[in-house]
């Protein structure tokens, strides 16, 4: 399967980035590459279970607001501020 | 009589020496480190950022701690930088992007913090490619690295400031991080020594995540003394990464057994240059004149293992850089009319094509379709791989090959098809694995480039590499 | 709702976690700060930050499987939900996809009209919360505050079948919750969240029809007008020829009506990543005992008990296990006084009115209600004496029993005494009496009325009722 400028554009859309047309066309190129790599792994078989680890209960975090608590401010890093708060354009309902 | 730049090229234990024998002051090292990145960091481009009031104010506090008996110990007044994906409280963190301009971090990462506590001294952040994405110190958003034995050439990546920084003098010490090789190539190119610890050994707290079961904190130092002393102050559980294991740090130590080499074939592969060949041979050579037993092995599952490294470190990469999108740090595009335009110009205007690129692939290998294909798969291969290196671990002490496949090449080259494979084929399997590997400088070509070996051995096997490292001997930074 | 069609109802159910911190770092989870003041850079999702996952979330997830019946998984793992909001700082949401720490209960309801219901309980797992956005003009104010606050999200099968069984399982599930010490469950505040997925049906047929997702709903009360609204909605467009539309609707308080939010023409597509930043988590046998042992007497049970053991009517056993805090005023109580049964009446006839609500706190002690239960009991005061004496308990921490001696409240039951009253009232009121004696038995009212305020309020109203009928009926008039 070959990535196509469409198909690029869903992509760039569901990251949030904006592509400019000539962006959009050399990364059909770029992606086929990688997918090429990629496709290996269709034919993989035999393989076992992930390994991950595991953590119990007495490893786990206390629940206690002394424990590493750093507060920041918030607004201090923010590109917009009103009411004490981060501003940006009216999110739609989602 | 040492001069100026003889000193600045002594390595962490040289320095620590001195200091305590009153040969100089933390502040006098500390203003001869900060002259000597004023020189020459317009032509190398390896820091983005320089503290000079801090460090010397470092410097002072640590003179005064030793002039009242209270040094803290081997790093206390030793100078060292930081890849610009460290947080550092107070001072700007780029990523080497332009969409993290202007941040300041307002915490220090767990490493930072002990080394601060340690009495190291900070000079600055280096420069890198793009959120640790890319090898060769081009893919900046803040300039190129340039390598410092030859400048038309590249430092290599994405750790490109920090191996340049240790490489030509400008710190006695940095902090890298390697997600697929990011501190043992661009150590190759500059002939410095450069260690990807075990996974988990150093604490990724504080460190910008770009694939984050792959990352880790990596050490650019001028002697393998120097990368065991740093990892015995570094090493240890934190309390802030979930990831991060028990280690009980130990020094170089000898062996007590006859080193058993795995010699890992690189057959049949095309784009090694035949002096990186030769180079690997010789070390070969040294180390069974030291008594070692080699024998040939082969990386297992070849094109699988750099699969599942691509689809991993895209789907997490992608994963982890969801959040730079200008809407609380950072920043924000000026086209951001509503919210659609805030988040897609933000992203697309702050973001290189470089991260762009892994960003969409790592998107497209999680949709529904792919994510069994790829991504499912992607895990279970990079699971066979653990468990085929840690066969092979118990069988060798430790494995040799190239750190990369080339010395350092070309400003604006673009390495071949093969070279990338194979540059990949050389360093992604400790990170798939989880395993500590150790890029050791190894002589020069004709050009006067600096060449280099990788060592990797078992999990919390970091004694064993350094070890042979000492046998191996050669490659001393001068 | 049209007896040909059924409506198939599920319900998720988001309930933040009563733990001292976030889920993942240690910000304080207290509601009601100013805005961005409980945010450091591990929950804003600042450059290098790590989750690192809260003991306790985990424990409350599990006991609140138990309460439920679930089967409680050795090994479950943390997925990232991906999507882009300006309430989620990651750009994703730690939370569990394909495992869940809880699944396969079940929560059995009774519906107002007495229907039973056992519904399933597909799973519950835990995840973090995002921040709580507020919208103004063309802008919204991002508040990370409750970002990272933690959740268990509750999913149940599609076992229900109308909107009064959805509320009674809310309220049953709010009730076990609470009691097990898992949530403070309220709506108000948003510890508590209801979404609802609902689908129609012919009756009898067995195949799911297309379903709707209505979120938003801010009370039960809304739940059940949110569902009746909709079922009839889904059932007029399927009556009109048309199909109902997946979608994702929010209710409409002021219009009572359910409103498009978004069409789900292809599901959001979350892209899970396993979370590589935390290991997956596992729960040993003993772990599960140890959590098991925790969870109290929960509220159906409790109920069942004090019908039983204090011989009160169901309906009040359920009241008084509907709120945290009553059941245990109430048996506390119920040790000290000899008449239960009194008790319970006053405490919820009389007392409950004034009393806080949520969790349940009583101005007066229990031991001093329950010496007041005893008091009536014993006929030691009347019961207009007894509310007296309640009212000045309500802001005077006094001993009732000390009071009605000490101020003289206590019954008069002596029948002279009070056979001097009556006698003294048939001669004040002659015309009462006229009247009663011609059929006007309401006429007594006044008649008692003068006794009892002859004596103070103090006659045993039983007695003087007696008497004043004796001597009516007799005749006589001792004058």
């Amino acid at each position: 399967m070959e990535y196509t400028v469409e198909r690029v554009r869903e992509l760039a859309a569901m990251a949030r980035i904006s592509l400019a047309d000539a962006e959009a066309e050399a990364l059909c190129c770029e992606l086929n590459a990688m997918r090429a790599i990629a496709e290996t792994l269709r034919d993989a078989s035999d393989l076992p279970d992930p390994f991950l680890g595991a953590v119990g209960l007495g490893e786990m975090r206390d629940d206690s607001p002394h424990v590493g608590l750093l507060r920041t401010d918030v607004l201090a890093l923010s590109p917009a501020v009103a009411k004490d708060a981060t501003v940006v354009p009216r999110a739609v309902e989602g | 009589m040492m001069t100026v730049e003889k000193v600045l090229f002594r390595s962490v234990a040289e320095h620590a020496a001195a200091l305590a024998a009153g040969e100089y002051t933390a502040v006098r090292l500390t203003r001869a480190y900060l002259e000597r990145i004023q020189e020459r960091n317009g032509e190398i481009n390896a820091y983005l950022y320089v503290d000079g009031a801090g460090a010397l104010a470092a410097a002072e506090e640590s003179d005064v701690r030793r002039l009242r008996g209270e040094c803290r110990g081997v790093l206390d007044g030793i100078p060292y930088a930081l890849k610009d994906n460290f947080a550092a409280k107070g001072l700007p963190m780029t990523c080497g992007s332009k969409i993290l301009g202007g941040y300041v971090s307002p915490y220090d990462a767990t490493v930072v913090a002990r080394l601060k506590a340690s009495g190291a001294i900070l000079l600055g952040k280096n420069n890198m490619d793009e959120f640790a994405m890319g090898s060769s110190g081009e893919y900046s958003a803040y300039g190129v690295t340039k390598n410092p034995y030859d400048r038309t050439r590249v430092v290599g990546g994405s750790s490109s400031g920090s191996a340049a920084t240790v490489a030509d003098g400008m710190a006695a010490f940095a902090l890298g991080s390697d997600t697929g090789g990011s501190v043992r190539q661009p150590a190759a190119f500059c002939g410095v020594y450069g260690l990807k610890p075990t996974y988990g050994v150093l604490s990724r707290y504080g460190l910008a995540s770009m694939a984050s079961s792959l990352d880790c904190v990596g050490i650019l130092a001028r002697t393998a003394e120097d990368c065991g002393l740093l990892l015995d102050v570094l090493a240890g559980q934190d309390a802030h990464d979930a990831t991060s294991v028990v280690y009980a740090p130990k020094s170089v130590q000898a062996l007590d057994h006859v080193l058993r080499l795995g010699v890992i074939s690189f057959d049949g592969v095309g784009g090694i240059d035949e002096e990186i060949k030769a180079a690997s041979a010789r070390a070969v050579e040294r180390l069974t004149a030291c008594g070692a037993v080699a024998e040939t092995v082969e990386l297992p599952l070849p094109d699988e293992a750099l699969a599942a490294y691509t689809v991993l470190s895209s789907t997490e990469a992608a994963s982890n850089l969801a959040r730079y999108d200008g809407v609380r740090y950072g920043r924000r595009s000026a086209r951001s009319e509503t919210l659609s335009a805030l988040y897609e110009n933000s992203r697309g205007e702050g973001l290189g094509a470089e991260v762009k690129r892994r960003i969409l692939f790592g998107t497209d290998m999680l949709v529904r379709g792919n994510r069994e294909v790829y991504y499912l798969r992607a895990l279970r291969v990079r699971e066979a791989v653990r468990r085929q290196m840690e066969a092979l671990s118990e069988r060798y002490d430790v494995l040799i090959s190239p750190a990369a496949p080339t010395a350092a090449f070309g400003l604006g080259s673009t390495p071949s098809p093969d070279a990338l494979y194979c540059a990949d084929m050389c360093t992604v399997y400790a990170n798939l694995a989880g395993v500590p590997a150790l890029s050791v400088p190894f002589g020069v070509n004709a050009a006067g480039l600096p060449l280099a070996v990788q060592l990797t051995a078992r999990r919390c096997g970091e004694n064993l590499l350094l070890a042979a490292a000492r046998l191996l001997c050669d490659g001393e930074v001068k | 709702m049209r007896s040909d069609y059924e409506a198939v109802i599920g319900l998720e159910v988001h309930a933040e976690l009563k733990t001292a911190t976030k889920i993942f770092c240690a910000c304080p989870t207290s509601f009601g700060a100013p805005p961005n003041t409980h945010c450091c850079p591990v929950c804003l999702g600042l450059p290098g930050t790590l989750p690192v996952l809260n003991r306790r979330a985990v424990e409350l997830a599990v006991i609140a499987g138990l309460a439920l019946d679930c089967e409680i998984a050795a090994l479950s793992r943390t997925d990232r939900k991906q999507y882009f909001y300006p309430d989620l700082p990651k750009g994703y949401q730690i939370s569990q996809a394909e495992t869940s720490i809880c699944r396969n209960g079940h929560l059995t309801v009774t519906a107002e009209d007495g229907a039973a219901r056992c519904v399933g309980i597909e799973r519950i797992h835990i995840e973090e919360d995002a921040g709580k956005l507020v919208h103004e003009g063309n802008e919204t104010l991002v508040d990370c505050n409750r970002c990272g606050v933690p959740l268990i999200e509750i999913v149940s099968r599609p076992d229900l079948r109308g909107g009064a069984e959805a509320t009674a399982y809310l309220k049953a599930l709010r009730e076990i919750l609470l009691a097990c010490g898992v949530s403070d469950c309220r709506m108000q505040e948003g510890s508590l969240r209801c979404d609802v997925n609902i689908s129609v049906r012919r009756s009898g047929e067995e195949t799911f029809g297309v379903r709707t997702e209505i979120k938003n709903i801010n009370s039960f009360a809304f739940v059940e007008k949110a569902i009746a609204y909709e079922t009839a909605r889904q059932i007029g467009v399927i009556e009109n020829g048309g199909a109902v539309v997946a979608e994702t609707r929010r209710y409409d308080e002021a219009r009572g009506e359910t409103v498009r939010m978004r069409v789900k023409e292809t599901a959001e597509d979350y892209r899970y990543l396993a979370e590589p930043d935390m290991l997956p988590i596992r729960l040993t046998d003993s772990d599960i005992a140890r959590l098991r042992a925790q969870i109290p007497e929960l509220p159906s049970a409790r109920a069942e008990r004090l019908e039983r053991e204090y011989g009160m009517t169901a309906e009040n056993a359920r009241i008084l296990v509907s709120e945290l805090g009553m059941a245990d005023y109430f048996e506390a109580g119920a040790k000290r006084t000899q008449y239960p049964k009194l008790l319970v009446n006053l405490l919820l006839s009389e007392l409950l009115r004034h009393c806080e609500a949520d969790p349940f706190v009583s101005p007066i002690r229990s031991e001093a209600l329950a010496e007041l239960a005893d008091l009536l009991g014993e006929r030691t005061v009347n019961s207009a004496t007894g509310k007296k004496l309640l009212s000045r308990m309500l802001t005077e921490d006094i001993s009732p029993r000390k009071v009605a001696y000490d101020e003289g409240l206590t019954q008069i039951t002596d029948a002279e005494t009070i056979g001097a009253w009556v006698d003294a009232t048939l001669t004040e009121l002659p015309r009462a009496v006229e009247d009663y004696r011609s059929g006007k038995s309401a006429a007594i009212k006044s008649l008692q009325g003068r006794v009892m305020a002859m004596s103070r309020g103090r006659a045993d109203p039983i007695i003087c009722e007696q008497l004043l009928l004796e001597k009516l009926k007799s005749g006589d008039k001792t004058i």
